[in-house]
């Protein structure tokens, strides 16, 4: 019955230890709020890193999948956090008091829709224009969001922001219910995602990113799937934004800078573009050890580094005992972790640069899924052709 | 009474800023004709190719497939009609498998999300008017994407039917070009004689009528040029296809194309059935001085 | 009020031309970059913001707010020559670590190091500086030229003309010189000029120094106008600067000096214009917005640039 091994993603047999891995994954996931040593302030933590995880499949689609880069991704993040502080909060004109449950789903058409109106003009144009455009438009947004103080609230921004309510149960507020609210669309994307990649539209997208004339020439609506990219990112940002909204309580502009789409970028490009888990890991480094570097637990561990400074620091003693001016010293190990936090965008820059000079593919680039087939014969011994290595690209 | 003509180009003429690259270029290509194409470098064969597949947007003229006129039509709807091509230097998705390779040709015979929007458009003139026609496409557009991505995520059973077809189709393609059993491996891994049978299987993939080969045989040994030529023929019979190949070696145009027709500095010097038009002096002219040139002359009864 | 005064549209024209100057001269650099190697050097702000600083360092070395007399012409040049080698030598590093190694990527990998080392740049010098910004000394003579109802301060004067003068000098470079020759031959076709024995790394080099160097000067420029410098100054002048260069054409030297004094004019004189109409208001923020709202349509509707030549255009 290959056709439900196919509707099921029914892998193979010699792939069931590769399918077995995400589920045991999400399953130890799930146990997480469960152990008493993660508190409050980490799952705090790790709801931003799943916040993270969301986004960074989002922009996934636009720059993994089809290849474009988009740097203002912000602004579809800011469209969804908006969306629900202004009908939700108190102080703005439009509250409409409308439930989480009914502007997640308009979250996700207004998503489709500003990345819609963003990509028409730019798309039908290559790829560095994108760039420049979704660079400007992210801090468009952000004037417009200070601006248009009667309905965003300008820099006081909104507040208040409603909860998303259980039938017949309570709001969901404590950290441990929102993890699992992050976790559920953290899967959720990530499996819609990849049954995206696996379709027919995935692999217009992987063509367009490939060779766009070529993908135009077999046939492919190239200005259509980029905008499908584009929307479908955009979509994914919104309700990235709604949640993050809807978690934290009041929104400002503050909240939506330029760092929002260096991060996520950071996320996707230094995970690996095309890859889900490069992503979760992606977004575990790059924001949750920042977030955990500063914990108090954290600076305690590092104090008994006292040793390792001294170490490090010798050559500076001793030129500072000589030198008639003060010489720069190591710092004490207990600031170490908020230091790196600090200087994250820094680390961010150069890692954006070295990863993709040293592993253009990102650090765990996509691997090549298979299409499942019967046995393929073995393969005919390939030929050395002397033209082999000039022909091919 | 002669059939209609499958490609009728007319008074063909792309200008990049000062040079003419191609100055208005008649041919008409009959339903199941081989035809070759053939000129010293830079004569404007591939710029004609680029200008049939809608790649570029010629400066004068007209081109019409089957009576409907595609100059200036953007590239997927050239290829939605029955126009595909392989490249000179070869272009494949490399990073993509073979059997992807020729799913992404197919993109348009899967019916998924129901049918693109396969109306052929006049040409567009002006930017504005381009982007006018780009919004009224828009909801249907809408539509049919809405679809396309709710089947990819849902999968319901019509769509694992035309995902698993197409599979099908793929494989049986790629048995037909001689790579059954290459279907997982990364395009870029494949051997130069495989590459190009990859791409002439991409092309067949989107079920094309008119067929467009950028020298299908370059830098092959003399065995694999005969492989080649051989498969023309073959796919030719097999698909009903209307084939234009540009082609440098005299042996392969002398065997397998009924006529050919010769451009020189963007103008078409000579056309007819390769025996003809390699007699005549305006051809030999053209190619004097270089060594094909000789061989042309002394290819005489060489097939 | 819409007809507010003469003398009040002059000076908008004034300073639309002083900031639109500027805005050329960092344009010059994306332009020349994109035309040799067809990527946007997103870096290319940062550049200018570090020539900026640069400049700054110059100036309080020659002692600052106390430079008096001959010495503020000495010191205006030293600060030009010292921000022209720093932006250069920051240029030729980038492009050595960054996007050499990724000449024949795919195109998206060149834009990823553009845009950490962006990203490094700016966040670098924010850290080094605590954030807070530096001022230019105020060593420039005041006083203005007045005719009629025309007036011009002598530093805008002076801006204008120190732009218009680089740009000459550029133009002769490009124009004139063999480096120029094999600028236009690698922007041309890199496989040929290379095969024509031209050093194509040494122009690809040669074309970053120059375009950096034109940002140094700016931004010496734009500290003696603004009398800031911040590590974040470099990204809305970088955007807008991109902008002038689409404007002109991207790829051209004269467009991008077009599209640069023309950007700046829609900014200062577009947006009182639009809030003279009544009804509407555009605060002083939102020349931002009307800046980038012309890409948009100029890529919408002329994706070639208002000066650019219209290239048959593939479909």
């Amino acid at each position: 019955m290959p056709d439900l091994r196919l509707w099921l993603k029914v892998p193979p047999r010699r792939d069931v230890a590769r399918r077995l891995l995400p589920a045991a994954a999400v399953v130890l996931f799930a146990l997480v709020p469960a152990v008493p040593f993660f508190t409050d302030p980490w799952l705090r933590v790790f709801f931003l890193v799943g916040l993270y995880v969301v986004l960074g499949l989002g922009l996934n689609i636009v720059v993994g999948f089809a290849g474009l880069l988009d740097l203002g991704y912000v602004a579809f993040f800011a469209a969804g956090a908006y969306l629900m502080g202004i009908l939700t909060s108190p102080q703005s004109p439009v509250d409409l008091r409308l439930e989480f449950w009914v502007i997640l789903p308009l979250a996700l058409l207004l998503g489709a829709l500003v990345g819609l109106l963003l990509g028409l003009p730019v798309l039908p144009l290559r790829g560095d224009y994108l760039a420049i455009v979704t660079l400007g438009f992210g801090e468009i947004i952000r004037i417009l969001l200070v601006n248009l103080r009667d309905i965003t609230g300008g820099s006081q921004g909104l507040a208040a922001i409603e909860k998303p309510p259980v039938p017949g149960w309570q709001r969901i507020d404590e950290p441990w219910q929102w993890y699992y609210v992050i976790l559920v669309t953290a899967v959720a994307v990530a499996f819609l995602s990849a049954r995206l990649r696996d379709a027919r539209i995935g692999r217009a997208w992987e063509a367009i990113r490939e060779d766009e004339d070529v993908a135009a020439a077999m046939g492919i609506d190239t200005v259509k799937y980029k905008l499908l990219a584009f929307a479908t990112g955009a979509a994914v940002g919104s309700v990235g934004g709604v949640l993050f909204a809807s978690y934290i309580g009041f929104i400002n502009p503050t909240s939506f800078t330029l760092q929002v789409s260096i991060n996520v970028l950071a996320v996707v490009i230094i995970g690996g573009m095309g890859n889900t888990w490069g992503v979760v890991f992606g977004a575990f480094i790059l924001i949750g050890v920042p977030e955990l570097l500063q914990f108090r637990e954290t600076s305690d561990v590092l104090e008994r580094l006292g040793w390792l400074r001294t170490a490090l620091d010798a050559p500076f003693a001793a030129l500072d005992a000589l030198a008639p001016f003060g010489v720069w010293r190591v710092p004490e190990p207990e600031t170490w972790g908020r230091l790196v936090a600090d200087k994250r965008f820094i680390i961010y820059g150069a890692l954006l640069v070295a990863v993709m000079v040293a592993r253009p593919g990102g650090l765990f680039p996509s691997r090549r899924r298979k299409l499942e087939f019967e046995a393929p014969p073995p393969s005919e011994v390939a030929e050395p052709s002397a033209l082999a290595a000039g022909g091919s690209q | 009474m002669s059939v209609r003509p499958l490609l009728e180009v007319r008074g063909l003429s792309v200008r990049f800023q000062g040079l003419l690259a191609l100055d208005s270029v008649d041919m008409t290509v009959p339903p199941g004709q081989i035809r070759g194409l053939i000129g010293p470098n830079g004569a404007g064969k591939t710029t004609l190719f680029n200008c049939l597949t809608g790649f570029y947007r010629p400066t004068g003229g007209s081109i019409l497939l089957d009576g409907v006129r595609i100059d200036g039509m953007p590239m997927h709807h050239v290829a939605a009609l029955g126009v595909a091509r392989t490249f000179q230097n070869i272009r494949l998705f490399a990073n993509m498998t073979v059997i992807e390779n020729v799913l992404v040709g197919a993109h348009r015979t899967i019916p998924v999300g129901g049918p693109d929007q396969l109306r052929p458009r006049r040409r567009h003139e002006q930017r504005l008017a381009e982007v006018a026609a780009q919004l009224r496409g828009l909801p249907g557009g809408v539509v049919s994407s809405l679809v396309e991505i709710a089947g990819a995520l849902v999968r319901p059973p019509a769509w694992i039917r035309a995902e698993r077809e197409a599979v099908e189709r793929a494989r049986r393609l790629l048995e037909a070009v001689g790579l059954r059993g290459r279907e997982n491996e990364l395009a870029r891994n494949l051997p130069y004689g495989d590459q190009r049978r990859l791409e002439l299987a991409r092309a067949l993939a989107s079920r094309p009528r008119l067929l467009l080969l950028d020298e299908p045989t370059a830098g092959m040994n003399p065995g694999e040029t005969l492989a080649m030529m051989d498969l023309i023929r073959r796919l030719r019979e097999e698909y009903g296809l209307t084939i234009i190949l540009i082609e440098h070696q005299m042996r392969v145009v002398m065997g397998i194309c009924e006529e050919v027709t010769v451009l020189d500095y963007g103008r078409k010097i000579a056309e007819g059935p390769p025996e003809a038009v390699q007699r005549d002096p305006a051809v030999i002219e053209a190619y004097l001085g270089t060594k094909f040139a000789r061989q042309l002359r002394g290819g005489h009864g060489t097939p | 009020m819409f007809l507010a005064s003469t003398s009040f549209w002059l000076d908008q024209v004034v300073n639309g031309l002083t900031i639109g100057s500027m805005y050329a001269l960092i344009a010059l650099g994306y332009t020349m970059v994109y035309g040799v190697l067809k990527m946007i050097n997103f870096a290319h702000g940062e550049v200018f913001m570090l020539g900026s600083y640069a400049g700054f360092g110059v100036l309080v070395a020659f002692g600052g707010e106390s430079i008096a007399g001959p010495m503020v012409v000495l010191a205006i040049a030293a600060a030009f020559v010292g921000a022209a080698l720093a932006s250069a030598s920051v240029s030729v590093v980038l492009e050595r670590v960054a996007y050499r190694p990724l000449r024949n990527a795919p195109r998206l990998a060149p834009l990823i190091t553009a845009i950490g080392a962006s990203i490094f740049l700016q966040f670098l010098v924010l850290d080094v500086t605590g954030a807070k910004a530096s001022f230019y000394p105020r060593i420039f003579p005041s006083g203005s030229i007045e005719v009629g109802a025309f007036r011009i301060t002598y530093l805008q004067l002076f801006l204008v003309g120190c732009s218009v003068a680089m740009m000459l000098f550029l133009y002769i470079v490009v124009q004139r010189t063999a480096v120029g020759r094999s600028i236009r031959a690698v922007a041309e076709n890199r496989t040929a000029a290379s095969l024509m024995g031209i050093d194509v790394d040494r122009a690809i080099v040669t074309t970053f120094v120059l375009g950096a160097a034109m940002a140094g000067v700016a931004g010496v420029l734009w500290g003696l106008f603004f009398l800031q410098v911040r590590g974040s100054m470099g990204f809305l002048p970088g955007i807008k600067a991109f902008t002038a260069a689409v404007l002109g054409g991207i790829g051209s030297i004269p467009g991008a000096m077009v599209g640069g004094y023309f950007l700046g004019l829609a900014e200062t004189v577009g947006r009182e214009a639009l809030s003279a109409i009544p009804g509407l208001n555009f605060p002083n923020e939102w020349r931002d917005v009307i800046a980038f709202s012309l890409l948009v349509l100029v890529l919408l509707f002329r994706p070639t640039g208002i000066f650019g030549e219209l290239v048959s255009r593939r479909a």
